[in-house]
């Protein structure tokens, strides 16, 4: 049995990807058990809920987007979670980082997405690229909440400055909630008021 | 907004460059620094600059001949009394800056508005000794390096600048190319106040000095995120003391809010004189 299988709910920003591409998908609402030798997990879940989907998928090798959750407690928790990704914030590079607990084949079932997997051995909360650019964006929050000036004036401001690729704004359009629950999951790991979230940036992820 | 005539203080590297943009946007630039050499030096720079984008086919050797005349040096005992703009980028030294203004307020005329590149001092507190009228001109234009090449010009309205002021440059530069970004007059502006996280950040991921974390972190950044460049090799090229000096006075300016705060190992490189590139070792080696 070489099947794979990706899984997916409503929020998975490649859905349509996984809708459209040659392995079969199921929404993670209607998993019933079905078993594949690897099984990709592409849900976006918060803590209880993505344990109970992992809890309940038939496979001995999981592959998991874990973008805002611990790496390690997962790894701890679920010994058939193989690897981890991180596939929220997509660029137009389609290269996600990934890690690996034991080493699975993970090409071809990415290159089904035109997506490039990148090996990491960091495994910290919000691996490395969402973790610095959550920090940015709510920096950015900060200062549009303190009148520093406009959305469209911070966005040009980090593209022509510094050569962002994009401003925080636009990059982080419709992200917003996965950038507050990156920084939440980093608020349990550090005493101090580092990752104090901007109001603006919850306000406007509501 | 007609700016006929510029005059730029410093001719350090952001000083020559803002001079050369402006010297190729019709406008009668006049540089000047308390070092006559340096000065010099810079407008040689700037001439050979020219010849090699006229090889390249940049411009024409016509254009070129018409921003060399258009570029000219003047001592700081004989700066021109009818500038339209002055931008200042000396070093950043309150004192001095201060001394600059006052007497700049005392030669030039009325209407002509003063600027500073500074990265780190309130544009309120660089004009706050200078009378009332001066105060509605004085406004902060921030310059990225090099200043030819990088579009943004921060326009920094202070809680004296006339809005009609920086609102018309800020259409000036826009139509001449520039991207402007009009902010107010706080710490770090915009620029230096977003990008520290983009330093920091991975600072705390690979919290010590260890170069293959940072050559992933880098990577990570540049080949997954799409940066130019990872925050470890640029803090190397901009210099690691400079980019903890803008930690630093970003972070105290903040009132040492933590989000700011520098990263031991910043300090830690900065003491043990691996400070980048120009040390031949930073995060990296240039052995």
């Amino acid at each position: 049995m070489n099947k794979i299988l990706f899984v997916y709910d409503d929020h998975s920003p490649l859905k349509n990807s996984i809708l459209n591409c040659s392995v079969e998908s199921i929404h993670a609402d209607q998993y019933k058990n079905q078993q594949a030798q690897v099984i990709y997990d592409f849900t976006t879940y918060e803590r209880e809920e993505k344990k109970k989907l992992l809890k309940s998928l038939q496979s001995q090798n999981i592959i998991s987007e874990l973008t805002c959750l611990p790496l390690e407690e997962f790894y701890s928790e679920f010994k058939n979670l193989k690897a981890c990704f991180s596939s929220l914030f997509v660029t137009s590079k389609r290269k996600i980082e990934i890690h690996f607990k034991e080493q699975v084949d993970t090409t071809d079932a990415f290159s089904r997405l035109e997506l490039f997997p990148v090996e990491v051995k960091t495994k910290g909360i919000g691996f490395i690229y969402p973790r610095t650019f959550a920090q940015i964006v709510n920096e950015a929050y900060f200062a549009l909440e303190e009148s520093v000036a406009s959305k469209e004036d911070i966005d040009r401001a980090m593209k022509f400055g510094v050569n962002y690729p994009f401003g925080p704004f636009e990059w982080s359009e419709g992200k917003e909630k996965f950038i507050i629950r990156i920084l939440t999951e980093l608020q349990k790991t550090d005493s101090s008021n580092r990752y104090h979230i901007s109001p603006l940036l919850i306000k406007e992820a509501q | 907004m007609k700016l006929e005539k510029v005059l730029i203080i410093g001719a350090g590297t952001m000083g020559s460059g803002i001079a050369q943009w402006f010297a190729q946007q019709k406008v009668q630039t006049i540089l000047s620094d308390t070092n006559e050499e340096q000065a010099k030096s810079a407008q040689e720079k700037i001439l050979s600059s020219w010849k090699k984008l006229a090889a390249k086919g940049k411009f024409s050797q016509a254009q070129c001949n018409e921003f060399e005349q258009r570029l000219s040096l003047c001592t700081s005992n004989n700066y021109p009394r009818d500038c339209d703009l002055i931008i200042e980028a000396i070093i950043e030294d309150l004192s001095i800056k201060k001394n600059l203004f006052e007497q700049l307020n005392q030669l030039v005329k009325p209407d002509c508005i003063i600027a500073s590149n500074t990265s780190s001092f309130p544009i309120k507190l660089l004009c706050e000794d200078l009378p009332e009228q001066r105060k509605k001109n004085f406004l902060g234009l921030h310059f990225f390096n090099p200043a030819t090449i990088m579009k943004l010009v921060e326009v920094i309205k202070s809680e004296y600048t006339d809005e009609k002021i920086s609102s018309e440059l800020y259409q000036w530069f826009d139509l001449r190319g520039k991207k402007p970004a009009l902010c107010k007059d706080s710490p770090g502006f915009i620029v230096n106040r977003v990008a520290r996280n983009f330093y920091g950040e991975p600072l705390r991921i690979v919290q010590e000095d260890n170069s293959k974390k940072m050559q992933e972190v880098d990577e990570v950044l540049r080949e997954v995120a799409g940066f130019k460049m990872g925050p470890f090799e640029l803090m190397d090229l901009i210099g690691i003391d400079i980019n903890y000096s803008v930690t630093c006075s970003v972070w105290e300016a903040y009132h040492r809010e933590d989000r700011f705060a520098p990263h031991p190992l910043q300090k830690q490189m900065v003491d043990s004189k691996r400070l980048g590139r120009k040390s031949k070792r930073g995060f990296y080696s240039y052995e």
